[in-house]
């Protein structure tokens, strides 16, 4: 059929075309994470890994830009699809860098709630982030205060052998006395909270599509009664499902961190509903991991470690947010706090 | 990613206004008369008095052919369909214009039968009904399966056979009708025909009784020795021999309609949960503050799931827009929007129990309604199948 010469105006109004001009850093992100995906890569230590992407030098950057959320978003989502660890270990501090100038490199110890008697949560990417310090926000969250050391409870993170989270009991991390680290800018904790979101929110995308492409190709290869399980339909139509729960999902979380109106209505910010989020992500990992059976759930694939890590990267979210972002990509605030 | 679906809706308003004012007409008068129309199964004749008729009549008609800019593209026809889907999911099926008789004409038809066929359409001053028939009592999902034949027979074509569950089948005054004319080649033996209502030999022969989605009427039809001219097939040329892959015409017809079906039932999603927001805030639900918390967070989770649904039809328009083969995007698209608007029925109906039972409330209604989306224009199992087999057969 022709196509209608009114197209292309309508699609200034609505594209889901990549942005060209961060391709050339997508395209680094993609060689990365192809690299890691390559099965001698696989066992590689992240630890062992020197950051290659300088995302955190290029966060003040693209505040300014009002698109910090949305380039974290997508580069954690396509460094995730090679390899979890290794994206959460080359993006971890890229959030802090939007705390304030010159902050040295810390763990930063997130509160559970507000107030100032509350519990906080942190995570460490790899064993030598142990050695830095950590800081945390005072209870008006104008100020980082420490710095302050590990706690005593630290518990390894299931499906990210390397890595650490860390908790604080209410009240260990109290604001009476503890030295200023560094003053914040205005609305620098949410545009922090933000970002540590979208690294979140992308890290399991990336997971999830890389579950469905994983649960594919078994399918494709594994054959039972004289063909490949992917022609039974039974297979074919949680295969389905899968593919289907993806795209949801991954368009879902590329709207909210990019784009703060409602799908058509002026209703307001999208809200990153974390439930819904959670409901999503863990159902396509069960599902991937069900199209493998036995083989997925046992050492090997990587159906295991994937769905392990889905499950990680959801506890961290719902740390990190408190169960729900309300208006947490308003655009207009990301351009206030750039001009503040 | 760019989503300015109002930006998209101020265009076609400063555009065509002209066109937009038949969505205004629409959305006014449509709300009184959806219960009726479930209850009668149809709109009634009086609703059509001083509606903007002629235009309705050329919704989703290619702009050569006298369109609307309204539905000229399919990000339009996602938005339009979506915020009218808000006040009725059957009703936007019961509007007037080619439907989706319009896709294999385009594709399919010689300049000539183009022109005869869209021509019907312009400039009436009643509303003017094609359909697509192609579903057979044993073949659905198996459209290549065709039984109704078609006969060569000197200069014309004899068909006989039946088709069931035809969308606008009775009201219709032009019907796309597929048949095969050698059924050992399966779908490259498929033709299509455009048949007139009242040509000898054909008979509507009975609506069904649909449990949802009433307005929509469906029928079945009978062709027994209906004869036609040989010109009366889709793209015959007067000519014996090219080949004319029909089939492909009416995956045509799937691919057009089925952004916009998405987007529809997405907006009948909305348009549920926004009457059911009222209705809790109302207190109609009777709950004590912990639960009406709970049912708040669940109507907030249904939102979220809607929205991705509505950016997945989206997609599935702009990709089309832009030229590309979308068959698994607009399965994806329709086939994820109907098990939600089942999902979103069902919480409904748990939050408002004596209300969901209640004949001609809208919770009932649309508990009736979202069933159907599972199963019309391809069921969502076939469409699950067809994204399977896509996915397989993609790079990774």
């Amino acid at each position: 059929m022709t196509l209608d010469p009114r197209c292309a105006g309508d699609i200034a109004c609505i594209d889901f075309a990549p942005d060209p001009e961060f391709e050339p850093l997508l395209e680094a992100a993609r060689r990365l994470a192809d690299n890691w995906a390559r099965p001698r890569a696989a066992t590689a230590d992240a630890a062992g890994r020197a950051r290659r992407l300088d995302a955190a030098e290029l966060m003040p950057q693209w505040h300014a830009q009002a698109c910090a959320a949305k380039h974290l978003f997508l580069l954690a989502r396509t460094l995730a699809q090679g390899d979890a660890a290794g994206a959460w270990h080359e993006l971890a501090d890229a959030p802090a860098a939007l705390l304030a100038p010159g902050l040295p490199s810390c763990t930063i110890a997130l509160p559970r709630a507000a107030g100032v008697l509350v519990d906080h949560v942190a995570w460490l990417s790899t064993p030598a982030e142990a050695d830095r310090p950590v800081a945390w926000p005072d209870a008006a969250l104008r100020t980082l205060l420490g710095p302050t050391t590990l706690p005593a409870a630290q518990a390894p993170l299931i499906g990210l052998p390397a890595a650490r989270s860390l908790h604080w009991p209410p009240g260990a991390l109290c604001t009476g006395e503890a030295p200023v680290l560094a003053v914040l800018a205005h609305r620098a904790w949410a545009a922090f909270v933000d970002a540590q979101a979208a690294l979140m929110l992308g890290l399991i995308d990336g997971v999830a599509e890389r579950l469905v492409r994983e649960a594919y190709a078994y399918a494709r290869q594994r054959v039972s009664a004289g063909k490949p399980i992917a022609q039974h339909q039974a297979v074919a139509l949680r295969l389905a499902d899968l593919a289907l729960n993806q795209q949801a999902l991954s368009l879902y979380l590329h709207a909210a961190v990019e784009h703060p109106a409602a799908v058509g209505s002026a209703d307001g910010p999208v809200q990153i509903n974390v439930a819904h989020v959670s409901e999503l992500a863990q159902r396509i990992s069960r599902d991937a991991l069900q199209v493998a059976a036995a083989h997925g759930y046992v050492e090997g694939l990587p159906f295991k470690r994937l769905f392990e890590q889905t499950r990680a990267f959801l506890s961290m979210l719902a740390c990190a947010c408190g169960g729900r972002i309300r208006g947490a990509m308003r655009r207009a605030d990301l351009a206030a706090a750039a001009a503040s | 990613m760019k989503l300015d679906t109002q930006g998209l809706l101020d265009r076609i308003r400063r555009e065509d206004p002209t066109s937009w004012h038949t969505v205004e007409d629409l959305l006014h008068h449509l709300p009184q008369w959806v219960m009726r129309a479930d209850e009668q199964g149809d709109l009634d004749a009086s609703f059509w008095i001083g509606r903007p008729v002629e235009a309705l009549n050329r919704m989703n008609m290619p702009a050569e052919y006298g369109g609307l800019a309204l539905t000229a593209t399919a990000l339009r026809r996602a938005v339009v369909f979506e915020i009218v889907g808000r006040v009725c999911a059957a009703l936007p099926m019961a509007m007037p214009g080619p439907g989706l008789a319009m896709p294999p004409v385009h594709a399919l038809g010689t300049e000539a039968q183009k022109r005869e066929f869209f021509a019907r359409f312009v400039g009436r001053d009643r509303p003017v009904w094609g359909a697509f028939a192609i579903t057979e009592p044993q073949g659905g999902s198996d459209a290549t399966a065709l039984r109704t034949v078609a006969r060569r027979d000197g200069d014309d074509y004899v068909l006989d056979g039946n088709k069931c569950f035809i969308t606008g089948g009775r009201r219709a005054d032009v019907v796309v009708v597929f048949a095969t004319i050698d059924a050992s080649k399966g779908r490259f033996g498929i033709r299509a025909f455009m048949v007139d209502q009242g040509t000898r030999g054909f008979a509507v022969d009975r609506c069904e009784d649909m449990m949802g989605l009433r307005a929509s009427q469906l029928a079945a039809l009978s062709l027994t020795e209906c004869r036609l001219p040989a010109t009366r097939m889709l793209g015959h040329d007067g000519r014996r021999g090219p080949f004319i892959d029909a089939f492909a015409g009416a995956q045509s017809a799937w691919d057009f309609m089925r952004p916009a079906l998405a987007a529809g039932i997405n907006g009948a999603c909305r348009g549920v949960l926004d009457t059911a927001q009222r209705a809790l805030d109302d207190g109609q639900a009777a709950l004590s503050a912990a639960a009406f918390e709970a049912a708040q967070d669940e109507l907030e989770l249904l939102r979220a799931r809607v929205h991705g649904s509505q950016l997945m039809a989206l997609r599935a328009a702009w990709r089309y827009d832009a030229g590309e083969r979308i068959s698994a995007d607009a399965s994806m698209a329709k086939a994820h929007a109907s098990t939600l608007a089942m999902e979103v029925a069902h919480r409904v109906a748990q939050m408002f129990p004596l209300q969901a039972a209640q004949r001609g409330h809208a919770f009932e209604k649309f508990y009736r309604d979202a069933k159907a989306f599972d199963i019309l224009e391809g069921t969502g199992d076939m469409q699950r199948l067809m994204i399977a087999r896509a996915y397989e057969g993609r790079p990774h």
